[in-house]
């Protein structure tokens, strides 16, 4: 509206300013919502309550110290029987889909947020979905972050918001910076000559899976 | 929106030191128990000794290296940790501290029966772990961590631990 009106005097700009002004609040309230769903996601992230006993949270395999990953090859589930594959970093996550090759068909962060939390194969947090809602909700910080994050949903506190908030977090984990996105961005200085040589072999032996995003 | 930068070269720069892993359940078969290395020895005879919750309470739930403790745990959420554990474990879980009086500085494994996080404070600073793995097969060792400390008294703060026991044994590698 604003920008139709441009150049049409001080009445008619205070006019766009008014007529933009719900959607502007709307704007502003969703961007709230969005910056407390965030931070309801990286407290849950971090939150052991999401496993079955409470020695296990997102980030006990995924370490932010470690890009997000961890430094084993496996990792064994929350009641001690083995990973199967490699922790995956979740560097840029959310500019992949298809997910994993485990299961292709997971195509959000939403979806894959079960698989750890309640698969079966192999048990990783080994989470009673059913009784999760309740345990969160006995906590006193959450009710008011849930109300913060998800207005429209009046704070539930439910599988859904759980795993909404955990995505929108993951979707914060953005890798710009290291000395390969600088190349990718035109600046051919900051490679190594070992890492040059170690793309070429990447690029030969890894690259047909580990394609990117 | 918030956005959080990991440079990727970070993953180069990762201490060689891995984190602490928590070995896979093993199966064994019933009969003879296994050996235990010298300085694993006291691992199949543990004293009781209930943790402390708070630093003000260390002294009742003091470890001596290379004897073992069958040790019982508080709910997390009544233990004051001197240090925020790296992996604190949730609400449901267990939690405890002890203390360990070291004479000779050197290399010290902390042995548990439990898959529970540790951190070892000195001088009140949690000390990086050298190395991990797990306890000879079938022994009820579930993993051990090794710390590199000074002489002194140290703190072992037990956390994310699944329920309200564990064995714990400190003891000085050879």
């Amino acid at each position: 509206v604003s920008r139709r009106l441009l150049g049409l005097g001080a009445a008619a700009a205070a006019l766009a300013a008014a007529v933009s002004f719900p959607a502007a609040a709307e704007n502003e309230s969703a961007e709230r919502a969005l910056a407390a769903r965030i931070e309801l996601g990286r407290r849950l992230f971090y939150d052991a309550d999401l496993s079955i006993d409470g020695t296990m949270a997102c980030a006990t395999c995924h370490e932010q110290k470690r890009a997000f990953t961890d430094g084993n090859r496996t990792h064994p589930g929350v009641h001690g029987g083995p990973g199967l594959r490699n922790v995956q970093s979740l560097a840029n996550v959310a500019a992949f889909s298809p997910l994993t090759w485990a299961d292709p068909a997971q195509r959000t962060l939403e979806q894959q947020a079960l698989t750890p939390l309640a698969g079966d194969d192999p048990v990783e947090m080994g989470m009673d979905l059913s009784i999760l809602p309740s345990r969160l909700k006995g906590r006193p910080c959450y009710p008011a972050l849930f109300a913060a994050a998800f207005p429209e949903a009046n704070g539930e506190v439910s599988v859904e918001t759980v795993t909404a908030a955990l995505a929108a977090f993951q979707r914060t984990l953005v890798s710009l910076d290291a000395p390969y996105d600088h190349r990718e961005r035109g600046d051919a200085r900051v490679m190594s000559e070992e890492a040059a040589c170690g793309e070429a072999a990447f690029m030969a032996l890894c690259a047909s899976c580990h394609a990117g995003p | 929106m918030r956005v959080l930068l990991i440079g990727l070269a970070m993953v180069a720069a990762a201490p060689a030191a891995i984190g602490q892993q928590t070995p896979s359940a093993e199966s064994c078969a019933a009969g003879a128990a296994p050996a235990l290395p010298a300085e694993l020895a006291a691992w199949s005879k543990p004293l009781p000794l209930k943790a402390a919750n708070a630093a003000s309470a260390l002294a009742s739930a003091r470890l001596t290296p290379g004897a073992a403790a069958a040790a019982t745990l508080y709910a997390t959420d009544d233990v004051a940790y001197p240090v925020q554990p790296e992996k604190p474990g949730g609400s449901v879980s267990k939690g405890g501290l002890f203390e360990l009086d070291v004479a000779t500085a050197g290399t010290y494994g902390v042995a548990l029966s439990t898959p529970a996080w540790i951190d070892v404070l000195a001088g009140g600073k949690s000390v990086a772990s050298t190395a991990h793995g797990r306890g000879p097969a079938c022994t009820g060792v579930r993993k051990i961590v090794d710390f590199a400390l000074p002489a002194g008294r140290h703190v072992i703060q037990i956390s994310g631990n699944p329920g309200p026991d564990l064995t714990i044994l400190a003891f000085l590698r050879p």
